[in-house]
C-alpha cells in the first residue's frame, strides 16, 4: 500500500516535472527565438562578413581575410577613432557635471514632483533626434531666433556665430545624452539611506567632506553606469557634429555608414562595427567587475 | 491559483511562438506570386524615386488613364538601391537613376534594354540631352533623361561674398575663412579639385588625387559646413555667403528674390554636369507598363506638372511646354545660367577603383582636425 503511495506520488512529481519543463520551454521560446533570429544571427553575420573580401560594386566575395581587421590599424582610420573618442568623452564629462546636481535635486523632492521631473526629463526621448536637432538649427543660426532675441532686446549689435561651432555640438550632445545620465545616477542617490549622511555630520564631518566620503562613493554604481550609457552611444553618434558641427569632422558612425554606402566596402564596415561592439563589450565587463548591476544599464 | 496563472502565461507564450512563426513565414512566399505573367497586362508597377522631385497627381492621372496603379517607393541613397538591386532583394519596374551610377548598373547587368519603339515622345526630349547619354550608356540604350541637368559649382550671394571667385582654387583664400559651406559629396569634391588642378575629374592616378587632397585640405579650412543633401537653408539664412553645391536649381525655384540676390560661377576649370534618368531594371516583369508611363511622363502636359510644382529646367523642348507653364517660369535666371555651363560641363561615374582610393583621402581630409 505504503509502495503504491510512493510509487503514485512519484508519478505524479515526474508529469508535473515534466510538465513544468515543456512550459519553461514554451514561455522562453518567443524570446529566444526573437534573440536567435534578430540578434545572435546577425552578429553572427556581421561577424562572418568582416573575414570576406570586398567585390566589385559593392558584392561581397567569400574569401577568407584578415585585411579588414589590418586596415583599422592604419592612421588615416585610427585618427577617426581618436576623434570620436575624445568627443565622447568631453560629451560623458560635462553630461555627468551637470547631470548628478539635477539627479540630486529630483531625488530629494516631493515624490509627486519628482515623478512630473523625471517626466520632463524624459519628454525629449519621445521626440525624434532629428527633430530636435532641426530645432537647434532654427534657434542657433545667423537669423536664428537666439540671434533674432538677443537683436531685438539690444544686448548683441551683431548676430553671434552659434551654429557649427564646438559650443553648438556639446550643447547638441549633452541635451541628446543627459537623460541617460540622470536617470542611473537618480536611482542610486535616491536609494541613499540619509541615516548615513546623518551619521557623517554627527561625527564632525562637513558637507563637502560628507559628498567625497559619503554620498559620492555610496552613488558611483549609477556614476559609473551614466558614463557607459553616455560614452557607448556617443562613440557613434554622429547627427550632432553632422547637424550642428558642420560635420567638419568625421566620426566612427560616419565610418562605419560610408563603408557601407558611398565606399561599397561592407567587410570593411562589418569589421569596425565589430570592433566598436568589442569596445562597448569591453567596457561593460570593467563596470560589471567593479561591481555595477547591469539592471542600472536597462540590460 | 498559481498553475492557473502558469497555464494563461503558457498559452500566451505560445500564441506569442505562433504568431511570430506565422510573421516569419509569410515573408518566406515567392516575391514573384503576385506578379502578372503572360501577355495579361499588369495592373500594378512599382517605382523608385526621389522624394521631392516627381509630381504624384502626374502618376495618379497615369492610373486614371490605363488602370495601372503606381506604387511608389522612395530612393535613400542610390548605393544602398545598387547593394540591394545585386543581392536580388529588390524589386522595381522602374527606377529615377543618377547618371554617374548608370555605367555601374550596365556592369552589375541589372538594367534592362529600353525598347524604344514603345516610347514614342522621346522625340519630346531636347536633342541636346538626348545626344549626350550618361558614362557607360552614351547611346541611351537603357536610358531615357528625365529631367533637365544640374551642376555642382560656386554659388554665391551678391551682396556678401567679399571676393570675386573664378576658379575653385579660389575657395582656400583667407578672406572666406568660414563662409563657405559644402557638399559632402567625394565624387563632386575630387572631381571638382582634379580639374582644378589641371587632371581629369575621374582620374584614378594616386598622385594626382593626392594633389586634390592637399588642394581641399587648404579649402577646408575656410568650409563652415559640410552638407549632405542641400545647402539651401546656409545660404538663405545667412550663414554661408558662398556655396560648392548643386542647389542653384532650389534656390530659383524658391524665392524670386533669390533671383538677384545669389550668382553661380562658371569655374575655369568647368564643373560637374549630373542628369537623373529613367531605367528599367532587368529583373522587372513589367517593362512594357514601365515603358508606357516613360512615354506618358514626357507628354507636355503631365511633364509641366512637375515643374509647376518643383521649378528647375525640364528636360522637353520649352515650345512644347510654353503653353502649360507661366512666362514667369521662362523667366528665371536659371535657363541663361545652365546654358552657358553646359559647354564647360563635365560628367563623372562612380566607379570601384576611384570610389576606393578617393574614399581613403576623403577620411583622411575628414580626419584632418
Amino acid at each position: 500500500m505504503k509502495n503504491n503511495t510512493a510509487d503514485s506520488v512519484k508519478k505524479h512529481k515526474e508529469k508535473r516535472s515534466a510538465k513544468a519543463k515543456i512550459s519553461s520551454v514554451v514561455m522562453c521560446a518567443p524570446i529566444t527565438i526573437w534573440s536567435v533570429l534578430f540578434i545572435l544571427l546577425p552578429v553572427a553575420m556581421l561577424l562572418f562578413m568582416s573575414f570576406m573580401t570586398k567585390g566589385p560594386l559593392g558584392r561581397v566575395l567569400y574569401q577568407f581575410t584578415f585585411d579588414n581587421y589590418a586596415e583599422i590599424l592604419k592612421p588615416v582610420y585610427l585618427v577617426v577613432v581618436k576623434q570620436s573618442f575624445i568627443i565622447a568623452f568631453w560629451t560623458t564629462l560635462l553630461t555627468i557635471l551637470l547631470g548628478y546636481p539635477l539627479a540630486a535635486f529630483i531625488a530629494r523632492v516631493k515624490k509627486k514632483t519628482s515623478g512630473v521631473l523625471t517626466v520632463l526629463l524624459m519628454l525629449p526621448l519621445w521626440v525624434s533626434g532629428l527633430v530636435i536637432l532641426y530645432s537647434f538649427v532654427v534657434i542657433l543660426n545667423s537669423s536664428g531666433t537666439l540671434n533674432s532675441f538677443l537683436l531685438a532686446l539690444g544686448i548683441i549689435k551683431e548676430p553671434l556665430e552659434l551654429l557649427y561651432t564646438n559650443f553648438a555640438v556639446i550643447l547638441g550632445m549633452v541635451y541628446m545624452f543627459l537623460p541617460f545620465a540622470v536617470l542611473p545616477m537618480y536611482s542610486s542617490i535616491e536609494k541613499l539611506d540619509p541615516g548615513l549622511m546623518e551619521a557623517s555630520k554627527d561625527l564632525g564631518a562637513g558637507p563637502v567632506k560628507t559628498f567625497f566620503k559619503v554620498t559620492l562613493p555610496l552613488t558611483s554604481p549609477g556614476i559609473f553606469a551614466a558614463v557607459i550609457l553616455t560614452f557607448i552611444p556617443c562613440i557613434g553618434y554622429y547627427m550632432v557634429t553632422d547637424m550642428l558641427g558642420g560635420g567638419t569632422s568625421m566620426m566612427v558612425g560616419n565610418l562605419i555608414y560610408r563603408q557601407y554606402t558611398i565606399a561599397r566596402n561592407w567587410p570593411f564596415g562589418a569589421a569596425l562595427s565589430i570592433i566598436l561592439a568589442m569596445i562597448i563589450l569591453l567596457m561593460v565587463f570593467i563596470y560589471t567587475r567593479f561591481g555595477g548591476d547591469l539592471d542600472d544599464l536597462g540590460a | 491559483m498559481n498553475m492557473k496563472k502558469n497555464r494563461i502565461s503558457g498559452v500566451i507564450a505560445l500564441f506569442l511562438c505562433m504568431a511570430l512563426c506565422t510573421a516569419l513565414l509569410s515573408g518566406c512566399g515567392s516575391s514573384k506570386a503576385n506578379s502578372e505573367k503572360g501577355s495579361k497586362k499588369a495592373d500594378s508597377l512599382n517605382i523608385m524615386i526621389w522624394e521631392g522631385t516627381w509630381s504624384e497627381e502626374m502618376f495618379e492621372d497615369f492610373t486614371e488613364e490605363t488602370g495601372i496603379k503606381v506604387n511608389i517607393s522612395y530612393i535613400d541613397n542610390t548605393d544602398t538601391l545598387l547593394s540591394k538591386m545585386i543581392e536580388g532583394n529588390a524589386e522595381y519596374d522602374l527606377i529615377d537613376l543618377e547618371g554617374a551610377y548608370v555605367e555601374s548598373f550596365i556592369d552589375g547587368e541589372l538594367l534592362a534594354e529600353l525598347d524604344k519603339d514603345k516610347i514614342t515622345n522621346l522625340s519630346n526630349i531636347r536633342e541636346d540631352y538626348l545626344a549626350n547619354g550618361p558614362i557607360g550608356d552614351s547611346e541611351e540604350k537603357y536610358t531615357v533623361p528625365n529631367m533637365g541637368c544640374s551642376y555642382t559649382s560656386v554659388i554665391y550671394n551678391k551682396e556678401t561674398c567679399p571676393i570675386e571667385i573664378k576658379s575653385f582654387k579660389d575657395l582656400a583664400k583667407p578672406e572666406l575663412k568660414d563662409k563657405i559651406a559644402m557638399v559632402n559629396s567625394t565624387i563632386s569634391l575630387y572631381g571638382e579639385a582634379l580639374a582644378a588642378c589641371g587632371y581629369q575629374p575621374d582620374s584614378t592616378n594616386e598622385e594626382e588625387i593626392k594633389e586634390a587632397n592637399e588642394l581641399l585640405k587648404s579649402i577646408k579650412t575656410n568650409v563652415k559646413a559640410f552638407v549632405g543633401e542641400s545647402a539651401v537653408s546656409q545660404l538663405e539664412n545667412g550663414e554661408c555667403p558662398v556655396a560648392f553645391c548643386w542647389d542653384y536649381t532650389v534656390l530659383c525655384a524658391d524665392s524670386k528674390d533669390n533671383w538677384e540676390k545669389f550668382g553661380v560661377v562658371p569655374l575655369e576649370e568647368g564643373c560637374e554636369r549630373f542628369q537623373q534618368y529613367w531605367a528599367v531594371p532587368a529583373s522587372s516583369e513589367r517593362q512594357e507598363e514601365a515603358a508606357e508611363l516613360i512615354n506618358f511622363i514626357l507628354r507636355p502636359e503631365e511633364n509641366a506638372k512637375i515643374y509647376k510644382e518643383y521649378g528647375g529646367v525640364p528636360n522637353l523642348n520649352e515650345d512644347l511646354l510654353k503653353d502649360y507653364l507661366s512666362k514667369d517660369f521662362f523667366e528665371s535666371p536659371l535657363y541663361e545660367k545652365y546654358e552657358e555651363l553646359f559647354p564647360i560641363s563635365w560628367s563623372v561615374a562612380v566607379a570601384d577603383e576611384q570610389i576606393s582610393l578617393m574614399d581613403t583621402y576623403y577620411t583622411e581630409l575628414m580626419g584632418n582636425e
